[in-house]
C-alpha cells in the first residue's frame, strides 16, 4: 500500500503499482475495505489517546502515564512476590504483525516469566493437516492462479476475505478455466462458478473421501507421481472403500451425481488447484477433513506444477522466527525457562480459572479482544473479571478493553517503523513510521521500557531485545535483524521485496519435508503427536447436525464466516464501515423461516444451551437449509456477542479453536 | 468516430466489494455516509437459477443529460476538457427535479447545504493526469474508465438488458461488459426456494413522498383551483376580487417553493424556460396570474370589456395561459410512474382544472361528464394496483368517489355552487395527495426488484 499523508493526515491509501522496480504483482489493482478505511481509523475520534484508569464506579477516566505505569509496575511487584511471575496471564491475538510486536514476551521473560496461551483462533488445523501431509506451508504465487484449468474453492469465499485472489480467479477463467466452490452459502465467489455443492458443515471429509474413490475407480490418479512422491497409498485406498459414494452423500446432504461431476473435473483437467478456507477447519473433525482435501490434490499429481496445488497458507515471508507456523503455536516440548505455555487459546475462560501454582491473578493483553473472538465468551468474562488486575493495550475501547483496570492506548501501523511478511504472497515489506503517535500515545516498545526501568528489571540486555524510540535506533535493530538474511531497509526502498528462498511454485522440485520425504497420505506423525488416525479417516464433527445423535433442541449448525466489511472485531466501529453493515444479522433459508414463522427483518433469539444473542433475520435463499450464519467480530455495542453461543472445544489436531462445532435454535422476540 | 470519456463496468469481474463506493466517499469527502458511487445488487435474496449482479454505477455524464434539461435554474451543465455533467451548487435551488428524472438515480439531495450533490467524475484528478477515486479504489479490476468511441458505449437497448437499468435515450457515457453466458449463477446442489417478497418490496425506500412533498401537492392543487375558477368566470360565472386573486396565486408559488432546498434562490426556478418545463411552468402560472388579476381588477370578466369595449384578447390570453400552466404541470410528472389505471390518471391537473371551471361555471353536465371520467379511471386504477398487491386504501377510495358523488347530488338539489365546489375541491385534495404517494420515480432499485419478481414467475408483467 501506498499512503498519503497530507497536513498532518493520513488521506489515502492506494495500491503499489505492477510495474517499477519493486512491482506488486500480488494486489497492483485497489485496496479492500479495511485498506481504504484507514483514514478513518487512523484519525477517529474514538481512537484512545490516553491512558485511562477504571474507577470504583466502573467507569474509565483520563489518568497520566506515570500514575498508570507505577500502578502497573507496583501491581506487577506485588503478585511476582505473592504468587510467582506465572500468575501474569500474557495474552497476545494478532491485531498487528511484525517484527517488533513480537518483542513482548522479552520483557516477560526479563520480569522472571509469566502465563502464556498455546493454540491459535485462526486456522492451526489446516496448517497441521498441510505441515503432517506435505512437510511445509506454502503454495504457489498467487499470480500463477491464472495458470489454473481448473479451480475448485472449498469453503473459501475470496471474494469477501482475499478480494483480490479473485482477479487471478478471473484472469484463470478467461483463459478458459472452470470453477467449482463448495461452500454452505451461496457467496460472491461461487457466483460465477459452474457448480456450487452445498454440503452440511463438517462433512467435507466425507465428500473428499468419495471423490477419491471416484478417483481410484475412474482410473484417475497420476499413477507416476504417486508412485514416486506419496506415502500409504495403499492403506488410503482401503479406507476410501469403507463408505460408498451414496453413503457419503448421504452424510453430506448432495446429490451423488454432484460428487461424480467434481470427481470427473478433478480428474480430467489438469492443472488443478483446490483452494481451501478456513472455516472449514474450525471443526472438531478438521484436521483429518483439511488432509482429506490434500490427498485430492497429491491423487491427480497437481502438486510442484504451474497453475496446480493445494493453496491454504503461504509462510514462505515467515524468515525471521525460529520455527514457522502451526510450530509454534504448540507448547514447547522443552518449555522456555520460566514461561508457562498452559492455557489453550480455544478454552481461554475456562484454563484461565483452571490454572493452578500459581492461580492467575494478574492479566495483559495486546493487539486482541478476547472477549469478542474467543469462544464461550460468558466464560472468558467470568475469568477476567476473577482476577486482581488487568491491562489491556488497544486503539479502541473494546469489548476486552471494557474490562481493563487500565488501558493503555496502542498506536497504530503508521505510527512505528517494523518489516512485515504476509500469510498469502511472498513479498516482505517494510511499513515506515509516517506519522507521529497522536496524543500521549506510545508505542508498545516504550510502554515496555519504562515499565522494565520502573521495575528495576536487568536492562542491560534490554536495548538489545526491544529497540529505544527514536526511528534510527528501530532501524538499528531491524537492520539487524534482516542481515542474516542478506537483506538491509535500502533493498525495501522500491518497495516489497521477495522473501529470501521464495518459490514461485512450491514443491517444484518435489521435495517434501515430511519425515518421509513424500506426501504422507498416511502420517504416523498425527497418532504420535495429536493420537489422530493416521489416516484421514472421515467422521463427523462432535457438535453437528450431521450426528444422527445431536440434540433436537438445537437443529440449526451456526456459522460464524468472516465479512469483507471487517478483520474479525476490527474496523467495525468505523463510519465508513458501518455504511456498509450496520450491524449483526442472522442469514436464514426461506424455509427455516417460514417454519419459525419469520419474515425479513424480525428481530430473533439465536440461542443454545450455552447462550443467545437477538439480531434481526436477512432472508437468504442461498444458504443451505439446516444453517445459519452470523458474521463473527461484532463487539457487545454493535449488537451481538457471537462467542456467547460457541464452546471452547480444540480442533483434532493443532490446537485450534473449533467455533462451527455449534448448533443453535432460532425463535422470534 | 468521435468518443467519449466514460466508466467501463464489468459484471463479470464486480465482487460487489463496494470498495468504489467508500474510495469515492474518502476522495470527495462526501459527508455524512451519503454515497455519490453506489453498488446496487440484484438478487441479494440469492434465487436459485437467477444470477447475481453488482451494478456500480455513478452519475453517467450523459449526452443528452435529462438532469441538465430539467434544471429549472440552469446549474447543470457540462465540462468542455472532461465531459462531465457538473451541478454548481452556488445555482442550485435544491427542488430535486434531476433526481427524478435521472433514470440512473445519481443526484442526491444533501440535507447539509440544501443543494443537490452528485459525481463529477472527479475532474480536479482528471485534470491532474489520474483517474477517479472509484477506478483507483476496485481491487478487482472491474471499474475502469477511458476514452471510448461512441459505438462502443451501451446502447439504451443494452442497457434494458442490464438488471435495474431503464431503456433511456439520455445517452450515458457508459460502457457495460454483460456478464458471459456461462458465468451467470452456478448449479447448485440445493433445492430451489422462491422467498417472500413483500418485505423485500418495504426495504425501497420511494424518492417522492407525500411526507415531503405536499407543499408541491396544495400549490398544484391551488393552480388548478385558480384556473377552474378564472375560467368559470370568463364562462360568466361570479368572478372574484382581483387582489384576493393574486395574492392566492402568490401564497402558492410561496407554498411552492416551500419545499425547495435553498428558499431564498427560489426565483432561479425560472432561469431555464428554455429547456426545462419547471421553469415554463413557473413562468406560465406568473404571467396567468398577472394577466387574470388584471382582468379580474380592471376588465369585465366577458365577452366585451367594459373599458376597451373589445371582444377581450387579454382574457383570452389569460385563460390560454391557465390551461397551459394545468399542461405544463402535468407534462413535468410525466416522468413518474404510478402503477395502474393506464395512462390517463385521475388526478391529472387538467381534468381537475376543467371540471373545476364547470363546476364555478354552473355548468352541471359538463362537470358530471369529467367527474365520470375521473371516477372510472380512479377505480381502475384502485382495481390494478390491488392486483398488483399494492395498498388499495378503500375508505379513502370510498370518501374520494363518495365526496365526488355527494357534490353531484348536492348540485342536483341546487345547493349553491360554493358548497358544491368546495365538496368537489375536498375530493380532488384526497386524490392529489394519494397521487403523489404513489408515485414512482422508476430508480435501479425499483428496476431489479421487478425483474427479479418476473424472472421467478412471480409477476408475468408490471406496469
Amino acid at each position: 500500500m501506498r499512503v498519503t499523508i497530507k497536513d498532518g493526515r493520513l488521506v489515502a491509501v492506494e495500491p503499489v503499482a505492477a510495474e517499477g522496480a519493486s512491482p506488486n504483482l500480488a494486489t497492483p489493482e485497489g485496496p479492500c475495505l479495511k485498506g481504504l478505511s484507514y483514514v478513518e481509523r487512523q484519525h477517529s475520534p474514538d481512537r484512545l489517546l490516553f491512558p485511562l484508569r477504571r474507577g470504583s464506579d466502573r467507569r474509565f477516566s483520563r489518568t497520566t502515564w506515570d500514575e498508570a505505569l507505577d500502578e502497573i509496575a507496583e501491581r506487577l511487584n506485588r503478585v511476582r512476590s505473592e504468587y510467582g511471575p506465572q500468575a501474569v496471564l500474557h495474552y497476545a491475538g494478532s491485531g498487528t504483525k511484525g517484527l517488533l510486536n513480537g518483542r513482548s514476551l522479552d520483557f516477560w521473560s526479563l520480569f522472571g516469566g509469566c502465563t502464556t496461551t498455546y493454540g491459535d483462533l485462526c486456522w492451526p488445523a489446516g496448517l497441521e493437516a498441510t505441515r503432517l501431509t506435505l512437510g511445509e506451508n506454502k503454495h504457489n504465487a498467487p499470480w500463477d492462479f491464472a495458470n489454473a484449468r481448473l479451480i475448485v474453492m472449498w469453503g473459501k469465499n475470496a471474494a469477501e476475505t482475499n478480494v483480490h485472489q479473485m482477479r487471478f480467479v478471473y484472469q484463470a477463467m478467461d483463459a478458459g478455466a472452470r470453477l467449482v466452490v463448495i461452500d454452505p452459502r451461496r457467496t460472491e465467489t461461487s457466483e460465477r462458478a459452474e457448480m456450487l455443492i452445498q454440503p452440511k458443515p463438517g462433512t467435507d471429509g466425507f465428500l473428499a473421501l468419495a471423490v477419491a474413490r471416484l478417483l481410484i475407480r475412474n482410473g484417475n490418479v497420476d499413477s507416476e507421481f504417486v508412485a514416486k512422491h506419496v506415502l500409504g497409498f495403499e492403506e488410503f485406498v482401503a479406507m476410501t472403500r469403507e463408505h460408498t459414494v451414496e453413503e457419503a452423500a448421504a452424510v453430506c446432504g448432495v446429490p451423488p451425481e454432484s460428487i461424480a461431476e467434481l470427481a470427473g473435473l478433478l480428474g480430467t483437467i489438469k492443472p488443478a488447484t483446490i483452494c481451501a478456507g478456513f472455516g472449514m477447519q474450525r471443526y472438531t473433525n478438521s484436521g483429518a477433513t483439511m488432509r482429506a482435501l490434500i490427498a485430492l490434490v497429491a491423487l491427480t499429481g497437481n502438486l510442484g506444477i504451474p497453475g496446480g496445488g493445494w493453496v491454504y497458507a503461504n509462510l514462505q515471508t515467515q524468515v525471521f522466527g525460529g520455527v514457522r507456523d502451526p510450530i509454534a503455536f504448540f507448547p514447547p516440548s522443552k518449555p522456555a525457562d520460566n514461561v508457562r505455555v498452559s492455557v489453550s487459546t480455544a478454552r481461554l475462560g475456562r484454563d484461565m480459572m483452571a490454572q493452578k501454582d500459581p492461580p492467575l491473578r494478574f492479566a495483559w493483553v495486546e493487539r486482541g479482544n478476547p472477549l469478542a473472538q474467543n469462544p464461550e465468551t460468558h466464560k472468558v468474562r467470568e475469568a477476567f473479571r476473577a482476577l486482581d488486575f488487568r491491562v489491556v493495550v488497544d486503539q479502541f475501547m473494546t469489548d476486552t478493553a471494557r474490562e481493563a483496570d487500565i488501558v493503555l492506548p496502542a498506536k497504530s501501523m503508521f505510527e512505528q517503523t517494523d518489516v512485515i511478511g504476509a500469510y498469502w504472497h511472498p513479498y516482505l515489506q517494510l511499513r515506515p513510521q509516517v506519522l507521529p503517535c497522536p496524543g500521549e500515545v506510545r508505542p508498545e516498545t516504550e510502554i515496555f521500557r519504562e515499565l522494565a526501568r520502573r521495575m528495576n528489571l536487568d536492562c542491560s540486555k534490554l536495548d538489545e531485545m526491544i529497540p529505544g524510540p527514536g526511528d534510527a535506533e528501530i532501524r538499528a535493530w531491524l537492520e539487524r535483524r534482516l542481515k542474516p538474511l542478506g537483506l538491509t531497509l535500502e533493498d525495501f526502498s522500491g518497495g516489497p521485496v521477495l522473501a529470501p528462498g521464495w518459490e514461485e511454485i512450491a514443491f517444484v522440485d518435489r521435495i517434501f519435508p515430511t519425515p518421509s520425504g513424500k506426501v504422507e497420505l498416511i502420517s504416523a506423525e498425527a497418532a504420535e503427536r495429536w493420537g489422530a488416525d493416521t489416516l484421514p479417516r472421515a467422521e463427523p464433527p462432535l457438535e453437528s447436525a450431521a450426528r444422527p445423535d445431536h440434540d433436537p433442541a438445537f437443529p440449526l449448525q451456526l456459522l460464524t464466516p468472516n465479512t469483507k466489511n471487517r478483520i474479525h472485531s476490527q474496523f467495525g466501529n468505523l463510519d465508513l464501515i458501518k455504511l456498509h453493515d450496520e450491524g449483526p444479522e442472522l442469514q436464514i433459508h426461506p424455509d427455516d423461516a417460514a417454519a419459525r414463522g419469520l419474515t425479513y427483518g424480525d428481530r430473533v433469539r439465536v440461542f443454545n444451551s450455552r447462550g443467545e444473542i437477538r439480531v434481526p433475520v436477512r432472508i437468504d435463499a442461498g444458504i443451505r437449509r439446516g444453517c445459519v450464519s452470523v458474521t463473527n467480530g461484532w463487539w457487545g455495542e454493535q449488537g451481538a456477542m457471537i462467542n456467547l453461543l460457541s464452546e471452547g472445544r480444540e480442533t483434532d489436531v493443532a490446537h485450534g479453536a473449533a467455533f462451527h462445532d455449534n448448533l443453535v435454535e432460532v425463535e422470534r422476540l | 468516430m468521435r468518443t467519449r470519456n466514460a466508466f467501463i463496468v464489468d459484471l463479470n469481474k464486480c465482487t460487489g466489494c463496494h470498495a468504489c463506493e467508500m474510495a469515492c466517499q474518502i476522495a470527495n469527502d462526501v459527508p455524512g455516509g451519503r454515497r455519490w458511487r453506489r453498488v446496487r445488487t440484484f438478487n441479494e435474496l440469492h434465487v436459485h437459477n437467477v444470477e447475481v449482479v453488482h451494478l456500480s454505477m455513478a452519475c453517467n455524464h450523459c449526452a443528452e443529460a435529462p438532469c441538465a434539461d430539467g434544471c429549472p435554474s440552469r446549474a447543470i451543465y457540462r465540462d468542455d476538457t472532461t465531459g462531465a455533467v457538473l451541478i454548481d451548487q452556488g445555482k442550485c435551488i435544491g427542488c430535486r427535479y434531476c433526481s427524478w428524472v435521472c433514470p440512473f438515480g445519481a443526484p442526491r439531495f444533501d440535507e447539509d447545504s440544501g443543494v443537490m450533490a452528485k459525481c463529477d467524475f472527479c475532474v480536479e484528478r482528471q485534470r491532474q493526469g489520474g483517474s477517479p477515486a472509484c477506478v483507483a479504489g476496485c481491487p478487482t479490476g472491474a471499474l475502469d474508465w477511458g476514452d471510448l468511441p461512441d459505438d462502443e458505449l451501451t446502447t439504451a437497448a443494452g442497457c434494458r438488458s442490464v438488471p435495474g437499468l431503464p431503456e433511456t435515450a439520455a445517452g450515458p457515457s457508459i460502457h457495460i461488459v454483460a456478464l458471459e453466458p456461462k458465468r451467470l449463477s452456478p448449479k447448485q446442489t440445493e433445492r430451489r426456494s422462491i422467498p417472500p417478497w413483500k418485505t423485500l418490496a418495504d426495504r425501497i425506500i420511494p424518492d417522492i413522498t407525500l411526507g415531503h412533498e405536499w407543499p408541491l401537492a396544495v400549490f398544484t392543487l391551488l393552480i388548478s383551483i385558480l384556473v377552474g375558477i378564472f375560467l368559470g368566470s370568463c364562462l360568466g360565472a361570479p368572478a372574484p376580487d382581483g387582489g384576493v386573486f393574486l395574492a392566492v396565486g402568490i401564497a402558492g408559488l410561496l407554498l411552492g417553493a416551500f419545499h425547495l432546498g435553498r428558499r431564498a434562490r427560489a426565483w432561479r426556478a425560472a432561469a431555464h424556460v428554455r429547456r426545462s418545463w419547471l421553469s415554463r411552468e413557473i413562468v406560465i402560472f406568473g404571467a396567468f396570474l398577472v394577466l387574470g388579476a388584471l382582468e379580474l381588477h380592471y376588465g369585465g370578466l366577458g365577452p366585451t370589456d367594459r373599458v376597451t369595449e373589445h371582444v377581450d384578447l387579454s382574457a383570452w390570453l389569460a385563460m390560454a395561459c391557465g390551461i397551459a400552466t394545468l399542461l405544463s404541470v402535468d407534462h413535468i410528472y410525466r416522468i413518474a410512474n404510478i402503477r395502474g389505471g393506464g395512462i390517463f390518471h385521475s388526478a391529472h391537473l387538467l381534468g381537475t382544472g376543467l371540471m373545476l371551471a364547470a363546476v364555478w361555471a354552473g355548468a352541471v353536465a359538463a362537470a358530471a361528464a369529467i367527474a365520470g371520467i375521473k371516477a372510472v379511471s380512479y377505480w381502475r386504477r384502485k382495481r390494478d394496483r390491488g392486483r398488483l398487491g399494492l395498498p388499495v386504501r378503500p375508505r379513502l377510495a370510498a370518501l374520494r368517489l363518495g365526496t365526488l358523488a355527494a357534490a353531484g347530488v348536492a348540485a342536483w338539489w341546487g345547493a349553491p355552487l360554493t358548497v358544491v365546489f368546495v365538496i368537489v375541491v375536498v375530493s380532488e385534495l384526497i386524490d392529489r395527495a394519494e397521487y403523489y404517494d404513489e408515485l414512482e420515480i422508476p430508480t435501479p432499485e425499483s428496476l431489479m426488484l421487478d425483474e427479479l419478481k418476473i424472472r421467478t414467475g412471480e409477476v408475468h408483467h408490471l406496469q
